[in-house]
């Protein structure tokens, strides 16, 4: 269990109320959730759990099966034959081939291993990403719970008072803030990788 | 020239081996949250397609690599049986003469 799982319980009940304040009485004009709704597209309860459906562990796996198989390709050139006995322009001509293909599969620029690297490294990218956007918003939700906005929302009053329509946009906004920045981090991680969806030509 | 057909078919059922596994690492859609509204769905759904399209180019480099490979034992193998197909017409003619 993460701190997201541990804190989601006790924020649960502050989230739904946040969520029927807004949609009973919506933001103030011009305040800052409009814009973070824009951007995010839910409200704070389902983007909460959204977020949660992040699972780190499903690809924790990839980056060490890569890295191993970046070595198999370095040992698979490594044992390509040379022609020994074999002599000749045939002779000539396989090894330079056996050479070239050597560096294709194994070498510092460009070659196959260092691509299964930097593919190992973007899994290890996004297995932390993940990762860390649960933790940021573990550390948003526990300042929320602990913050004079959540107190404001208490006691549950219908129609709600304005100065609990605007503790629930502050602490939408606040959330939802944190949620499209760690998003903004992803998105950059794909890419800064776009390179790697293409393959390298032989 | 009979151990370096063997020595790059191993490298040949090597690559292939790579090439069969790379799809394997990928994610289910649900555990990047592709399943999801608003923008958490939207980034899911572009960070599968992603990671997809990377393992695929990777399975791909891994199979070009593997018909280079399979391409040479070819030739190392023809090679062979030329010499030896031109061996055995020399000698068959040396043998008529004597």
């Amino acid at each position: 269990m993460d701190r997201l799982e541990e804190v989601l319980d006790t924020a649960t009940p502050l989230l739904r109320r946040v969520d029927e304040v807004l949609g009973a009485a919506g933001a103030p004009a011009g305040h800052a959730l409009w814009a973070e709704l824009r951007r995010v597209r839910l409200l704070p309860g389902d983007a909460v759990l959204a977020v949660s459906a992040l699972t780190p562990s499903a690809l924790a796996g990839a980056a060490p099966e890569l890295r191993s198989d970046a070595r198999a390709y370095a040992e698979v050139a490594a044992g390509l034959p040379a022609p020994g006995e074999w002599t000749g322009d045939a002779a000539d001509a396989y090894d330079d081939l056996r050479r070239r293909t050597a560096a294709h599969l194994s070498g510092d620029h460009e070659s196959l291993d260092e691509r299964l690297e930097a593919t190992a490294d973007l899994a290890e990218a996004l297995t932390d990403w993940m990762a860390e956007t649960r933790a940021r918003l573990a550390a948003t939700l526990a300042e929320i719970l602990a913050s004079g906005d959540a107190l404001t929302l208490l006691p549950p009053t219908t129609p709600p008072p304005m100065p609990q329509v605007i503790a629930a946009a502050d602490i939408a906004a606040h959330l939802l803030r944190s949620i499209a920045d760690s998003y903004s981090e992803g998105t950059d991680l794909l890419h800064n990788s776009t390179s790697l969806t293409t393959p390298f030509a032989i | 020239m009979e151990h370096l057909t063997e020595r790059l078919d191993r490298a040949v059922d090597i690559m292939s081996m790579m090439e069969r596994k790379l799809p394997g690492l990928t994610v289910p859609a649900a555990a990047i949250g592709a399943t999801e509204a608003g923008l958490p769905g939207r980034f899911g759904r572009e960070m599968y397609a992603h990671w997809v399209a990377v393992l695929d180019a990777r399975a791909r480099e891994a199979a070009a690599a593997t018909a280079r490979l399979a391409e040479m034992s070819a030739s190392v193998r023809t090679t062979r049986e030329q010499y030896r197909t031109t061996d055995e017409t020399v000698a068959a003619r040396l043998r008529r003469e004597i």
